[in-house]
């Protein structure tokens, strides 16, 4: 199966959930949910979520000076984050449920 | 990281934002905002994986990397939400389009690299920090250079005040300045990025507005500085250049000779008029050389004095006899206008050989005991004129049917339209 279009429809919430637990730059977060095993993430999604969330009010972000190279942009979670993940994890529990359902159901026949 | 390669991420990085131009600078810089770092991150990532590193070009050249910058920024912008096909369907690529975008990236470069140099000295940071928070000042500037393009553009239909075109003097005017501030800071702020034609347009706009502001505030400053001296000839209420001239005036135009009849409508010649305080009154200025267009007649006509007694030239004794301007030449010595040989001095044609005759008036002849012309002493054929004034009743010479408007012609405030 082509995970990449199945992430395309989750990928708002991972990347929440992954800013929820910790602040991160950009590359930070992809490497959090490769870690996290979602192996197929494009950075250049990634990168444009976090600044859709951000543009949306569900982020907030500052910049982070490096002494060696460019500045990192860090992100975080505000309140308003915090309800849309709260939120979109209740759909992903139920349609996951509904998912794993039809499957195993599937799966009987 | 060796500085070969961060500049590598960073021409990386300026190609990608090259791909999101199209949404206007500030939505490209937002989105791009850190790129360097985080390609310069996954970057090392990859190296310490090995699996890149072995071969030094494929990691010069990034796009085998992160793949094409172009593919790149279209996953970057359709995940950040905007529109994912840029201008290509509707741009069609030409020769001209190629170049105006290949030389802006050559310009946007060199601007940045510019700004990294100027934040390397001291104090530049600071100033690279800075600037960019003026730029809703430029907003402002670029919706008023707007205006005054568009005041200009509408030649003064929208308001021609003394303030015209720089500053608005009417409503119309005042709201099209608001417009044109709010168009400005919206499409500032990055409002319209994604609609192609309005951005074409703001682009342009853009242009103009660089191109145009400095002669624009120049020209403003002029005007400002100037504007003092507005109100004098507007409070004057009237037109300044038909204010203190000489001249008889008759139906809004001036007239170049008078014609005088007496109470039997015969025509009356040299007749000397002068106004209520003696002066005379003249249709024709000094120097003489006017030329002036008589009804019927083709040529236009020049006029001579006569001269008095004391040898004084004398502009008001009517009507004043003349020749067609071609029969004028200036004399030589004195620069002073002279008939050619062979022409003479004519009347020109009257009106009408005869006036209606005057019957029956109601005042008494005692006008007769005070004859013009004392003020100028010589009255050589006024006694014979005003003779047969007296008869009819007629108060003085100069309200005869062609003077009065004349009469005051000499007065701070003629009878002019």
């Amino acid at each position: 199966m082509d995970t990449t279009q199945l992430l395309k429809g989750v990928l708002d919430v991972a990347v929440l959930a992954v800013v929820a637990r910790e602040d991160g730059y950009g590359y930070d977060v992809v490497r959090r949910l490769r870690a996290g095993g979602l192996e197929e993430v494009g950075e250049a999604s990634v990168y444009g979520t976090l600044r859709r969330l951000y543009s949306s009010g569900a982020l907030t972000s500052y910049v982070v000076p490096s002494d060696e190279g460019p500045h990192r942009k860090y992100y975080g979670i505000n309140a308003q984050g915090r309800t849309m993940l709260a939120a979109q994890r209740k759909d992903w529990d139920a349609f996951s449920h509904a998912m794993t359902g039809l499957l195993a159901e599937g799966d009987q026949r | 990281m060796t500085t070969m390669l961060l500049d590598r991420v960073a021409a990386y990085a300026e190609a990608v934002r090259s791909h999101l131009a199209d949404l206007g600078p500030e939505i490209a810089d937002e989105l791009t905002d850190g790129l360097e770092a985080d390609l310069a991150e996954e970057l090392a990532d990859r190296s310490i994986d090995g699996a890149e590193t072995a071969d030094d070009t494929v990691l010069l050249d990034l796009a085998r990397v992160f793949g094409p910058a172009g593919e790149y920024a279209l996953e970057l912008r359709s995940a950040a939400g905007h529109a994912p096909v840029p201008s290509a369907r509707r741009l069609r690529r030409t020769p001209v389009r190629d170049a105006a975008r290949s030389t802006w990236r050559l310009w946007e470069a060199w601007a940045r690299r510019l700004v990294a140099r100027v934040a390397a000295l001291p104090g530049g940071g600071w100033l690279v920090e800075t600037v960019p928070l003026l730029r809703p000042v430029w907003w402002l500037v670029r919706g008023w250079v707007w205006f005054v393009l568009l005041m200009v553009l509408t030649g003064g239909t929208l308001g021609a005040g003394r303030l015209a075109p720089f500053a608005p003097d009417s409503f119309v005017a005042w709201a099209l300045l608001i417009a044109a501030a709010v168009v400005s800071i919206e499409h500032g702020r990055g409002r319209w990025a994604e609609r192609r034609r309005i951005g074409g347009l703001l682009v342009a706009g853009q242009a103009l507005a660089v191109l145009a502001v400095v002669p624009l505030a120049a020209a403003a400053w002029t005007s400002a500085t100037q504007a003092h001296y507005y109100p004098v000839y507007a409070s004057a209420g009237s037109d300044p250049v038909a204010a203190p001239q000489d001249g008889v005036v008759v139906g809004g135009m001036y007239v170049s000779n008078l014609f005088v009849y007496d109470a039997q409508g015969n025509p009356l010649h040299d007749v000397q008029i002068v106004d209520d305080r003696g002066r005379p009154v003249r249709t024709v200025t000094d120097g003489s050389d006017s030329v002036w267009s008589l009804p019927g007649v083709a040529d236009p006509w020049q006029f001579a004095p006569v001269v008095d007694a004391s040898g004084r030239d004398r502009w008001n004794v009517y009507p004043l006899s003349g020749a067609p301007a071609g029969e004028w030449t200036w004399d030589a010595a004195s620069g002073a206008p002279v008939l050619v040989p062979g022409a003479s001095l004519q009347q020109p044609p009257a009106p009408f050989g005869a006036a209606e005759a005057l019957m029956g008036t109601g005042v008494g002849g005692s006008v007769a005991a005070a004859p013009p012309g004392g003020a100028d002493g010589t009255v050589p054929d006024a006694p014979s004129a005003t003779g047969s004034q007296a008869a009819s009743g007629a108060p003085a010479t100069p309200s005869e049917p062609t003077a009065p408007s004349g009469a005051p012609a000499q007065s701070p405030s003629p009878s002019g339209p």
